[in-house]
């Protein structure tokens, strides 16, 4: 068989070898769908072949084969014919032989290699934030943040109220539970700031005989026992915290009941009698009769119901 | 990487290992060897040595003294006699293979889609051990497919029928892989066992298989001449059966067709079960696009044309049909990357 010669590529063309096999055909007078019928190649195949039109033929591999056929049909050279038909339909052949596989489409999305670089990238900033915030050697002991200035008058009405206290059980109590924040100075000998306003009292606690009465304010303020207050003196609920208070008039009418927010404050309508106090923690509030903090009221803890809110009957209470 | 290296260093082959002939083709020097697989082992006191591999072997075919045997150590597309094979394959390797290479060559052979996974590991195993750097395996159809040009990617059946000297392959190939494939052990040995046989029968004259092939090869033909003639005759020479005298007789196209007949029979019903097997949307393809014949049976006069009557479909026939499994091994060679998944591997 001759071999491809590219000089030869463009001197024929496939439409000259197809006009020839027609001619051959028509010189034995045959129909071209008795050539169809006997090799039984479709017949717009066939009509492809004579009119040169390559592009429409199944593959290369098989349009030579037709035109062997055919041309040996037809009693023609079909070497020579398939040569020069092979020359002219070059570039065709070479375009439609590669081989193509079908492959799986890749997933969408990050290559791996970047999501594991960003992986480590947000691993190491992690660490690293970690290190500076937890690791700044501040300790969480040390971060109680200072009284706010908010309670500073809470503060000074603890101390106010602390010295008679302290008078009236002289027992010694040299370190009494740590109280809250307007604990009073007596009671912490540790020497601890209670908070940034008061200054620190110079009072020796192992002999409460000797503990002197606290400089200015009581004396300046008040006697050991409060004057009582008069009976139309208003009372008014402080939060010091979050705390669920509900206040209800006689015949069960409710006036206030919902959780009160630290700071905030509620007075007590003036004029109203028979009111009763409930709430669901002691601790975060505390009730003024007269601008007075109400010594019961000061300890309070926890849930307490039935408290009467008159004046009197608050400031005879007896203290928590 | 070390791949590449070897690629660079050494001359990779792709191999047909076939019954009747060995083609190797090497990676961008094409089809350099086409020797038939025949070695003949000289004994000598016990020690047995190659004499002669290839075209030289075959003509000591039937013609040896006892301490010669020319062997042929492939039968049914699959080694029958592995250490033989084994001399065959490290032969044909040491010929083709560039002397200035310093790493021995992969090689690529093609193995029969029939054949058991026992004979292709003896294929693989005696390729290594002729020593070959990586070995991987092809099967035929798929090869001779590639070899012909079909478009074996395409989401469109083509249908080769492969005629070797053992085996016919007959496979429907889409979507670059094999849908359906039948094998059946008749090939061009077969033809030349019954050219043989038939004239024993018929005129008690023994011939050797060389000349049956040449027979075969001269004026065989798959159907008898349609005109009523007995078409063109050749001479045949053997022994004849009744008084032992060598003898010659003249015989016709017409009776090698006729002797043709059954082999040639078994190959179109092997044609026709794969066309009964073959899904419908292919078979539509096939309709349109015909068989493909590829091998050196399908240069037997007039067998596309007993297969186009049989089944109604259009048969053309491979350019360079005895090559078109090496051309194929030889371009999944070339396009190892693209074609990788058409290769496969014992290990």
């Amino acid at each position: 068989m001759k071999r491809f010669r590219p000089s030869e590529a463009n001197a024929v063309d496939a439409t000259r070898v197809g006009e020839e096999l027609r001619d051959a055909r028509l010189a034995l007078g045959w129909d071209i769908q008795d050539v169809a019928t006997q090799l039984r190649i479709r017949r717009v195949y066939l009509v492809a072949l004579e009119e040169g039109r390559i592009g429409d033929l199944p593959s290369p591999a098989y349009a030579i084969g037709f035109i062997r056929n055919y041309a040996a049909l037809l009693g023609l050279d079909s070497n020579d014919i398939v040569r020069r038909f092979r020359d002219a339909a070059t570039g065709v052949v070479a375009k439609r032989s590669d081989l193509v596989f079908p492959e799986p489409v890749p997933e969408r999305g990050f290559p791996t290699g970047v999501v594991l670089l960003l992986g480590a990238v947000i691993a190491v900033g992690s660490y690293v934030a970690w290190y500076n915030w937890s690791g700044s050697g501040e300790r969480v002991v040390d971060a109680v943040p200072p009284v706010p200035a908010r309670l500073d008058p809470a503060v000074r009405d603890g101390e106010a109220l602390r010295p008679p206290r302290v008078a009236q059980a002289p027992a010694p109590a040299p370190a009494p539970a740590p109280a809250p924040s307007p604990s009073p100075a007596p009671a912490n000998p540790s020497g601890a700031q209670p908070g940034p306003g008061l200054p620190p009292l110079p009072v020796p606690t192992p002999v409460p005989v000797q503990v002197p009465p606290p400089p200015p304010a009581p004396a300046a303020q008040a006697p050991a026992t409060p004057p009582p207050p008069a009976a139309n003196a208003p009372i008014v609920l402080r939060f010091r915290g979050d705390a669920w208070t509900e206040v209800r008039a006689p015949g069960n009418r409710v006036l206030l009941s919902r959780i009160m927010r630290a700071g905030e404050s509620w007075e007590v309508p003036a004029g109203q009698t028979g009111l009763t106090l409930a709430t669901g923690a002691g601790q975060n509030m505390e009730i003024l009769v007269g601008g007075q903090v109400v010594p019961f009221s000061t300890d309070l803890r926890g849930v307490r119901r039935n408290i009467p809110l008159e004046p009197r009957a608050l400031m005879a209470l007896p203290a928590q | 990487m070390f791949a590449r290296l070897f690629g660079f260093l050494s001359a990779d082959m792709a191999i047909d290992l076939g019954t009747a002939n060995t083609l190797v083709y090497v990676k961008g020097r094409g089809i350099v060897l086409n020797e038939p697989s025949v070695v003949a082992i000289s004994d000598h006191r016990g020690r047995k040595q190659v004499l002669a591999v290839g075209e030289e072997a075959k003509q000591m075919l039937g013609r040896t003294p006892g301490n010669i045997a020319a062997i042929r150590p492939l039968r049914d597309g699959v080694i029958a006699d592995f250490e033989v094979a084994e001399e065959m394959i490290k032969h044909f390797i040491r010929k083709v293979h560039n002397r200035r290479s310093f790493t021995s060559p992969m090689i690529i052979v093609c193995v029969p889609s029939g054949s058991t996974a026992v004979e292709r590991r003896a294929i693989q195993e005696s390729a290594e051990s002729a020593g070959a750097r990586k070995v991987l395996l092809i099967e035929e159809p798929m090869a001779a497919a590639i070899g012909a040009g079909l478009p074996v990617t395409e989401p469109s059946g083509s249908m080769v029928v492969d005629i070797g000297g053992g085996t016919t392959e007959v496979a429907v190939i889409s979507l670059g892989g094999i849908v359906y494939a039948r094998s059946v052990r008749v090939g061009g040995d077969k033809m030349d066992e019954a050219v043989i046989s038939y004239i024993r029968r018929t005129f008690n004259l023994l011939v050797g298989e060389s000349s049956a092939e040449r027979i075969k090869m001269e004026i065989g033909a798959a159907a008898p001449p349609l005109d009523g003639e007995d078409g063109p005759m050749t001479e045949v020479k053997g022994r004849d059966l009744m008084n032992g005298v060598p003898r010659e007789v003249v015989v016709t196209q017409r009776e090698i067709a006729y002797a043709l007949n059954e082999p040639v029979t078994q190959i179109v019903d092997a044609v026709k079960v794969a066309l009964e097997n073959t899904p419908p949307e292919l078979a539509a393809d096939i309709v349109d696009k015909g068989i493909v014949l590829t091998g050196g049976g399908a240069l037997l006069y007039r067998l596309d044309e007993v297969l186009r009557d049989a089944t109604g479909l259009p048969v053309v026939v491979a350019e360079e049909p005895l090559s078109c499994v090496a051309l194929g091994t030889g371009r999944a060679l070339e396009e190892l990357k693209r074609l990788r998944q058409v290769l496969s591997s014992m290990y």
